[in-house]
Order: structure tokens, then C-alpha cells, then sequence
């Protein structure tokens, strides 16, 4: 978590952050990013670290949305890119989300850019599931599951092959 | 349960298969063994400890079917040279089931009562003690479970103290004595005799001076002195029998309780004191050896790429060289024998395969001779669970289709017994296992024909060896008719794939009237590869050393081109060569195909009896590679068999040419690689 704070204080992008009046806890604190065009928010304790980008050593057989693997620390972890960020003007803000899911199973989802948010009124509605629209600062962000986000994604990749 | 009863039952379950696997061996030597009263004490020493322990966790079922067991074995101590096939069968039997139990925390459901049980026994006992014989035995089994609770009490005190005054002690102070006393007094105690008791074990009860004795105590112990199961060696003074506690006398009192006449067990041959070490901590100690290979390569390549700006201190790089060479070293020792305390040797799995060959020759009325060779050939414990059943397979198979009835085989000039050899070699980096039988052989023909009526595409095979092949499609069967054992057509192929799941390779030799010889390769070591990374479309990508024979630099005008295929020509073969650049990493390549180099490398590699070349562009270098779990969530590869990282630090994929090959042979439809 303190590498992930680090990388957001870097950003300067928090608001929150700088009226540390709000006292947060995991269960109001959310990442968003944005792949391509689209936005997308999501739990905070999935997410184990926010990595710059970095080259992917990509399958020998290429598929559509998992790109590759890269080495963290030691640990393989498979990359995927579920929506095209090549022709983002801003590539200075790409970044490598590294979840963490069930049985320190590893993943990364390449975004244009990332953030971490405070969304006080989602205290209570902690019961948000896949597909659920949010607004935040006006904006709709789509809540996704990232181990349900990716089945799906890993099914119809293997699907095409 | 608590957290340390969960400590215990582990403790439990391990010192329990221990105890198993021991009484499998000695169940599987019987009928070889010189001394077999002391092998049958095993066995029901074995059994008794099981039966004494597991009703502390509450295992009912277990308890009884061990109790049952121990009951049957009791009598059979009398005459240990009775104890037949039949018995020892019935005894491994009944072990499956203990074992069975065990696994399954109790659960699973077997088969309790045993009916056939004890016709055994009489049959056997008859003939050697005549008609009364049959009273004592109902006696004792009826009476036996208080025997055997008694029994596991003084195993346990004497398993847990050494000091014969706390034995003693626990006895006077838990009330012991008395239990033992009501117990025994109610099936009267006249019946126990020596054979009853935990024997061969010769402890000395000692009666310090500072607990007195009780008079239940000395009753008890007098008792046991009548019927022979201690000696006193110094006789107690006189017990006043009106008062509770005896006075004690000055000098200690020794009882020798003298069981059974034998010497302990351990006689044998002096034992390297072992420790058990949950599996964890092994792969963890490993993951951290593997982790320090990995900074290895990475430091080794930091110097390297600065090697210009270094080399103007001459004096650092050769200091550097030598440590460097001396850490690698050390690493690789370290890795081997951490690697070693995986390893366990083949022993086991033969023992339980000689098992299924004597059952399966009872039930066919075939005549087999089991050999094997090379049990203490060490494998990796992943690789000895993985093989059980893939030899299982293949023995099974031997049996049922290979090894042909006595009279076949006589009538075509062969012993009656047929002979099937297990053997298990390393050879180079590989453990070679063969499974070979002098059965009728695999005819090819026969094979075709099968595949042919099974749907299967044959359009393929042009050779005999090919069809052969074909019995390891999945779905394959060969057996007319289904037996018990074989012929379910999921052998084969489940042999195959879980051979592969490890690296490894089957392959089969057969002739017609003479036999089958199956062999299983595999990697001995599983962990670190010397490699071989080439460049293929400008992307990285490693193949184990071992499955190249040869690299070769080509120059392009060696190769010919037929039919959109390219030749090259070595030693008058032309040699089909395969351009990776067209199946792997299409996306990255550049305008320059490998095609219109002058130059390209070609890796030869074999496939069955013939060559092939793969075409790559160039050898990036030759490393040993650390191979990685392969991590969830990635997509499914066949040709790649692992990931590691690569001294740069960055990821690379090891593949098996003889996948590739498979995989692209199954995928291309214009057929580019064959002949």
C-alpha cells in the first residue's frame, strides 16, 4: 500500500489526499482508471501495486487482450490489456496495475491513467457488483470485478484461439 | 479441533503412513523372509500401534477395522510359517483399508465387516493345534479389545518415559493399575499368555524409593510376574496386604517385564537419524536458492555491459571472475542438495506395483515374474507421485495385453511365465523408466485397423512405428473385450499427458512375438535447465539444450525449396526444415523474413527416427535458466513448457520442439511439415 501512496503523492493528482481532514478506510477508498476512452472503478485492496509502464514479453502466439508477462520481483505476472492504449495522446500517465486475486494469484491491467479516489458515500453501499454505475465528479465510472472482468477476458481469448 | 490437536493428528497421520509403508514392505518380503516370527510381530506391532492411536482422534471405523486385523493376526504369531500367500494377501488387504481410512480422516467407506476372515485363520490354525483351537481363538478375539487397550497403555507410558519411576508413577497416579486391574479381572487374567503382550521389548519396571507401592499395584504386578511377563530381578519386600501402600523397601525394586524373547527390532543395520520437514519449507528454502541464481545472472550481466568501462581495472574483473565462478558454484551445490531433500527412491512405487502383478496373476491364471531394477534410483517426490499411476497403467497394460496366456505361450516356444522388467536409470540429466514384457507384441496392423473402426484419423501414417502411435490417442483401446484391470481406453493417453505435465517423454519399441519395452524419460531435474535462447522475429524465446542435438550456421543457398517447402541436405537426407519466424511472433516481425537472409541458424532436433530443423535467426546465447511455476491466468500454450528470466531480468518462454512440432503438424492443413 505505501508503494501505491507513493506513486498517487508522486502524481499530485488527490485531492483528498492534501485535506487529510477525512479519516479513509479500504472500504471507501477506490482506484479508477482509464482504458482508452472508458473509465472504470474498482476496490482498493485488489490492487497490490501501481507500475510504471514497462515492456511485456509477449506470447509467442498472439490473442487479443493478454498481451504478455512481465517479471516483478521474481514473480511472473501475466499482462492484459483489455482495450487499446497505443493511441492515447498521453502515454506519460500509462501505468501497470498490478491486482492481486484469490491464492496470491498476480495479474496486471495495462491503463492510460490511474487514480485513487475517496468516495465517502459509498461507505455504506459496500455491496456493489459487477457492471454498477458511479458518479464521480460528475462522471459515470463503470464498477468492475477484476477476477470476473478478467475470466471473462481469458475465455474469449482462449475462445478465438 | 484445537490447533494442537490438528499438530497431533498430523504428527498421527505421518507416523502412521510410516508405520504403513513399513508393514507393506515387510508384507511384500514375507515369503522371502528368513525370520518370520519376527516379521509377523512386525506386522502386529504395526497394526497395534495404528489401532492404539487412532481412537485418541476419535477414528471408530479405523479403530475397528485395525482392531479386526490385529484380532486375525494374534493367532497367526503361533506359527508364523503358516502365514501363506493367501494370508499375506488378506493382510494387505485389510491395509489398503487402514490406509485408506486414514487418507479419508476416517471417512471413507470400506468395508468393515470381514466375513472371510476367519475361515482363513481356522483353516490355518487346524492344521497346526487340531480341534480346540477354535475355542482359544473365540476367546481372545471376543476378549481382545481390552487386551489391546491394555497393551497400548504401557506402550504409551513406555513410548513416553524413560524414567521407570514416572511409568510407574502415571500408573499409581491416573488410577492406571486399577484400570488395567478391573480390565484384566474381567476376562480373567489367566488367559493372557506371553504371546499377548507387546513383545520383544525388554523394559525395566523400577520401583524407586520414594513412591510407595500399592497393593494393587504389586497384586498386578504379581500377577504379571505368574504368568511370565516380568521377572523380578529384585523381589519387593512382602506386601502387607491389609494396608493401601506398601512401605518401600530399601532397596529398588527391578521387574524385568520380559515379553516375547526376541532382541529389539533395530538390531539391523545402525540408522541415520531423520527429521521431518513439512514440504513447504523445502520449496521455500528453494525459492530463495533460485531467487539468488536469478541476481547471479543479473549481476553477472550489470559487469558485463559495463565490462568497457570496468576492464581499465584489470585487477577488478579478474577478482570479479573469481568470486563470481566461485558464488555460481556454490549456488548450484546448494540447489542440489536442497533438491536432494525432495528426493525419495523408487522402492515404494515397486513394492505396490509387485502387489497389483501378484493380484492380477491370481485373478487371470497368468504366469508372471515381476523383475525390477534400480529401486534406489532418487527422484523428486513430485515426479515419484506423478509416475505411480502412469506405471500402473503401463504394467497393467503389459499384463493384460502384452503376456499371453500359459498355454499361448507354450505353444509358441515360450516359458510359461512371462516376465515383465521394470527398470529406472539416470541417464545424463534424464531418468530413463522402462516397462518391458516378452509378451506378443503390438502389431501394427491390428493397431490401424482399431483406429480405423474407432473413427480416428490414420490418413497419416505411412510407417508401422507411426501406427504404434496411435495407441496413445486418447480414446484408444485395443482389448476386445474389457477387463477389470485394462482396456477402458484411458490408459494410454493419460499415461502420455501426465508424463508430459512434467517434462517428459513416452515412447514404445515393440515386436511382433517378442515383446514391448514402454519408456518414460523424464527430467531429473526440474528446476534449472541449461537453455538455448535464440531470436525469432526479434523476440526471445529458450529451448532446453537437451532436446537440440546440433546447431548449425546455414547459408541460405544450402536450403532447397520444394513445394513451398524448404529442404536442406545433410549427409544426402534432405531434412525438412520448419522457419519458426512463420508460427511464432508473426506480429513482431520486421521486413526482413528470414527467408531472404543470407544467413539464417537452424537447430536440429529429432522427431521419433527422423530430423528436423527448426530455422531461427540467430542463438542469443546459451544460460541456465531458472523455470518458474507457470503463473494462473495466462492462456494456454502447448508448445511452451515454462517461463523463466532471463539475466536482463526480463521474461522468457521455454518451449518443447517436440510440441511445436505436434502443434503446427495438427495445425497446418497444407500439411508444411511433412515429408
Amino acid at each position: 500500500m505505501n508503494e501505491i501512496s507513493e506513486i498517487f503523492s508522486q502524481q499530485k493528482m488527490n485531492n483528498e489526499e492534501n485535506q487529510s481532514v477525512v479519516i479513509m478506510d479500504s472500504t471507501n477508498v477506490f482506484i479508477t482508471f482509464k482504458i482508452g476512452d472508458n473509465a472504470y472503478i474498482s476496490k482498493i485492496e485488489q490492487v497490490k501495486e501501481v507500475l510504471e509502464h514497462r515492456d511485456v514479453t509477449p506470447y509467442p502466439i498472439p490473442f487479443s487482450t493478454q498481451k504478455g508477462i512481465i517479471n516483478l520481483r521474481g514473480s511472473i505476472v501475466p499482462i492484459f490489456e483489455i482495450e487499446n492504449t497505443t493511441n492515447n495522446n498521453n502515454q506519460e500517465n500509462k501505468r501497470m496495475v498490478i491486482f492481486e486475486l484469490e491464492e496470491r494469484t498476480m495479474v496486471g491491467l495495462i491503463c492510460s491513467s490511474v487514480k485513487r479516489i475517496y468516495i465517502p458515500e459509498l461507505t455504506e453501499k459496500s455491496t456493489l457488483t459487477n457492471g454498477d454505475v458511479v458518479t464521480f465528479e460528475g462522471e459515470p465510472i463503470k464498477f468492475v470485478d477484476i477476477s470476473t472482468l478478467l475470466e471473462t477476458e481469458v475465455e474469449s481469448d482462449n475462445a478465438i484461439q | 479441533m484445537l490447533e494442537e490437536d490438528d499438530e497431533l493428528f498430523g504428527e498421527f497421520l505421518e507416523e502412521c503412513t510410516d508405520t504403513i509403508s513399513k508393514l507393506y514392505e515387510t508384507l511384500d518380503d514375507y515369503q522371502g523372509l528368513e525370520d518370520k516370527e519376527e516379521a509377523i510381530n512386525r506386522i502386529f506391532r504395526g497394526v497395534h500401534t495404528i489401532k492404539g492411536s487412532c481412537i485418541m482422534f476419535g477414528m471408530i471405523r479405523l479403530h475397528e477395522v485395525s482392531h479386526n486385523l490385529e484380532s486375525y493376526i494374534t493367532p497367526l504369531r503361533d506359527s508364523p510359517e503358516k502365514v501363506d500367500a493367501e494370508i499375506v494377501d488378506y493382510i494387505t488387504h485389510e491395509m489398503d483399508k487402514i490406509s485408506t481410512l486414514l487418507q479419508s480422516g476416517d471417512e471413507a467407506s470400506v468395508e468393515i465387516a470381514t466375513d472371510s476372515q476367519p475361515s482363513i485363520v481356522e483353516e490355518k490354525v487346524e492344521e497346526d493345534q487340531g480341534d480346540d483351537s477354535d475355542a482359544f481363538i473365540a476367546t481372545i478375539s471376543s476378549k481382545s479389545q481390552y487386551f489391546g487397550d491394555y497393551i497400548t497403555m504401557f506402550d504409551d507410558l513406555f513410548k513416553h518415559y524413560n524414567n521407570k519411576d514416572a511409568v510407574l508413577f502415571e500408573l499409581e497416579g491416573n488410577g492406571g493399575f486399577e484400570k488395567i486391574l478391573q480390565k484384566t479381572e474381567k476376562f480373567g487374567i489367566e488367559h493372557l499368555n506371553s504371546a499377548d503382550l507387546p513383545n520383544q521389548r525388554t523394559a525395566h519396571l523400577m520401583h524407586g524409593t520414594t513412591s510407595p507401592l500399592s497393593r494393587e499395584a504389586y497384586e498386578l504386578l504379581r500377577k504379571f510376574e505368574e504368568m511370565k511377563i516380568i521377572t523380578w530381578i529384585i523381589k519387593p519386600e512382602d506386601v502387607p496386604s491389609a494396608s493401601e501402600k506398601v512401605p518401600v523397601p530399601q532397596k529398588t525394586s527391578v521387574a524385568e517385564v520380559q515379553t516375547a524373547a526376541e532382541p529389539p527390532t533395530q538390531k539391523d543395520q545402525p540408522r541415520q537419524e531423520l527429521i521431518r520437514v513439512p514440504e513447504d519449507r523445502i520449496n521455500q528454502a528453494l525459492d530463495n536458492i533460485w531467487e539468488l541464481f536469478l541476481i547471479r545472472n543479473q549481476l553477472s550481466y550489470l559487469i558485463n555491459t559495463n565490462y568497457k568501462w570496468l576492464n581499465k581495472n584489470p585487477e577488478f574483473i579478474r577478482s570479479w571472475e573469481l568470486l563470481d565462478s566461485t558464488f555460481e558454484g556454490n549456488i548450484t551445490e546448494l540447489e542440489s542438495r536442497t533438491m536432494r531433500m525432495r528426493m525419495s527412491s523408487l522402492k515404494n512405487i515397486y513394492s505396490r506395483l509387485s502387489k497389483i502383478v501378484r493380484s492380477y496373476t491370481r485373478e487371470s491364471g497368468k504366469k508372471i515374474i515381476f523383475k525390477t531394477e534400480g529401486d534406489k534410483t532418487e527422484l523428486d517426490k513430485k515426479v515419484i507421485d506423478m509416475l505411480y499411476d502412469p506405471l500402473v497403467h503401463l504394467i497393467r497394460n503389459s499384463m493384460d495385453h502384452g503376456v499371453e496366456s500359459p498355454e499361448e505361450r507354450e505353444a509358441s516356444g515360450k516359458p510359461a511365465e512371462g516376465i515383465i522388467h521394470v527398470d529406472a536409470k539416470v541417464i545424463g540429466s534424464e531418468v530413463v523408466i522402462t516397462v518391458a514384457d516378452d509378451g506378443k507384441g503390438i502389431d501394427p496392423k491390428k493397431v490401424l485397423a482399431h483406429a480405423n473402426k474407432k473413427g480416428l484419423d490414420t490418413s497419416w501414417i505411412k510407417t508401422d512405428e507411426e501406427a504404434i502411435k496411435l495407441i496413445f490417442t486418447p480414446g484408444f483401446s485395443t482389448a476386445e473385450q474389457v477387463s477389470a484391470v485394462s482396456g477402458r481406453g484411458v490408459g494410454m493417453d493419460a499415461v502420455i499427458s501426465s508424463v508430459q505435465s512434467v517434462g517428459g517423454e513416452v515412447d514404445v519399441e515393440t515386436n511382433l512375438g517378442i515383446g514391448s519395452t514402454f519408456k518414460i524419460s523424464l527430467p531429473l531435474s526440474m528446476s534449472v535447465v541449461s537453455a538455448l535462447v535464440m531470436n525469432v522475429n526479434s523476440c526471445k524465446i529458450a529451448c532446453a539444450t537437451s532436446a537440440i542435438i546440433e546447431t548449425k550456421r546455414l547459408n541460405f543457398s544450402e536450403l532447397k525449396m520444394n513445394s513451398g517447402e524448404l529442404y536442406y541436405l545433410d549427409h544426402e537426407t534432405h531434412i525438412p526444415c520448419i522457419q519458426l519466424d512463420k508460427h511464432i511472433y508473426v506480429e513482431h516481425a520486421k521486413d526482413n523474413p528470414l527467408v531472404k537472409k543470407s544467413e539464417v541458424h537452424a537447430c536440429m532436433i529429432e522427431v521419433g527416427s527422423r530430423k528436423i530443423a527448426l530455422l531461427i535467426d540467430s542463438i542469443d546465447d546459451y544460460s541456465n535458466l531458472v523455470i518458474k511455476p507457470m503463473p494462473k491466468k495466462i492462456p494456454s500454450l502447448p508448445f511452451v513448457t515454462g517461463v523463466s528470466i532471463l539475466a536482463t531480468g526480463s521474461p522468457i518462454f521455454i518451449f518443447s520442439p517436440h510440441k511445436m512440432i505436434n502443434e503446427f503438424q495438427s495445425n497446418s492443413s497444407s500439411g508444411a511439415i511433412h515429408e
